[in-house]
């Protein structure tokens, strides 16, 4: 049995240099949020990021320290007229969100591409 | 080590031979925990599996596993914590310290680093012990740390908590002063919000102490669905 994080966590090419997309598979929890307020954090430090897309359709599971990263991201962003996206979270993910009520301060989306065309309507 | 049976099946030899402590018969579970590992993850889904087994509830499972894992993991990282602070000589009030090394705690904290510490709060005794009870009606979950917990950090629990029930939403629990990645504090915001998602009373998450022996934490689930009365023999 592996103790090592399991978060597997990546930045994804993106063509549009103010609106960084990550990769998030496994576990967020308390073991490896960390990692991902420090991703974002960095990520965000340009205030002319907006937006973070978050693909977590292979994330397994998300627990409070999970939900806290995201959500505080999400009011950072909020306040410069942005959010956090989240693509194709899985059933448990969801209701993790949906029975936390924290699903309403996310926005969600089924594909990158649905997440892209939201930010630049033709 | 025995593996104990229930209800016929052996317990899987992946739980019982990883964590301490098991009892279990056919209504109770109860076992020791000393960190928040897959070993444990893997207990409490058996728990509630085995507690909520003959009792048509399946709604109740994942809102169940979410609470018990947070108060669980809430319980075990105290002691972590008390045990790392020890080594390094910072205490609870400890000030500038203590804000030094809750960070740094938190920067350590991952699988392997809770492994090694829940083997060194064994060796100190420490742990926590995590019950299922359940009745006709009504299951019942506590969270007891053997620890004694001190008054700055039931005041610190409280305000937390008494932050978490003013808040109607996680923003507002944001802007009131609750920090949203604060361990614990997110932890209570996210139970007290299961608890409205289920239209549970929120007085059913409970902190006290057994004596001076314990901190007990627990909350009650009732597991007849609304309009369906207990059916008294």
């Amino acid at each position: 049995m592996s103790l090592k994080s399991k978060l597997n966590l990546n930045e994804l090419p993106s063509d549009f240099p103010d609106i960084p997309i990550l990769r998030a598979a496994g576990n967020l929890d308390i073991y490896s949020a960390q990692e991902l307020r420090k991703t974002l954090d960095r990520r965000t430090a340009d205030l002319n990021v907006k937006n973070v897309i978050i693909d977590v359709a292979d994330l397994e599971y998300i627990d409070s320290s999970g939900i806290g990263v995201i959500f505080s991201n999400g009011i950072k962003l909020k306040k410069r007229g942005g959010s956090v996206v989240l693509i194709k979270p899985q059933d448990m993910v969801h209701q993790a969100l949906e029975i936390t009520r924290a699903l309403s301060q996310v926005t969600l989306h089924e594909t990158l591409n649905d997440a892209i065309a939201a930010f630049n309507p033709a | 080590m025995t593996t104990p049976a229930i209800r016929g099946a052996a317990l899987p030899a992946e739980i019982a031979g990883i964590l301490d402590n098991w009892n279990i018969d056919e209504r109770n579970v109860k076992f020791r925990a000393y960190a928040l590992l897959p070993a444990t993850e893997q207990g409490i889904h058996y728990a509630i599996d085995h507690v909520l087994a003959e009792k048509e509830r399946p709604d109740l499972r994942f809102a169940v596993y979410m609470i018990v894992k947070e108060l669980a993991m809430n319980a075990v990282k105290a002691n972590l914590k008390l045990t790392y602070f020890s080594e390094i000589n910072v205490g609870l009030e400890d000030g500038e310290q203590y804000r030094w090394a809750i960070k740094r705690f938190h920067d350590l904290l991952d699988e392997d680093w809770a492994f090694m510490y829940a083997v060194k709060s064994r060796e100190r005794s420490m742990f926590v012990e995590i019950c299922f009870i359940c009745d006709s009606d009504q299951l019942t979950i506590r969270v007891v740390n053997n620890r004694p917990i001190s008054d700055f950090e039931l005041a610190r629990f409280r305000k937390k908590l008494s932050i978490a029930l003013a808040a109607d939403d996680m923003q507002e629990y944001a802007l009131s002063g609750g920090d949203p990645e604060e361990g614990a504090g997110m932890g209570l915001m996210l139970i007290v919000n299961i608890l409205r998602s289920l239209d549970l009373p929120l007085d059913a998450l409970q902190i006290g102490a057994d004596g001076s022996r314990a901190t007990v934490v627990q909350f009650q689930i009732p597991l007849l669905k609304k309009g369906e009365k207990q059916n008294v023999a």
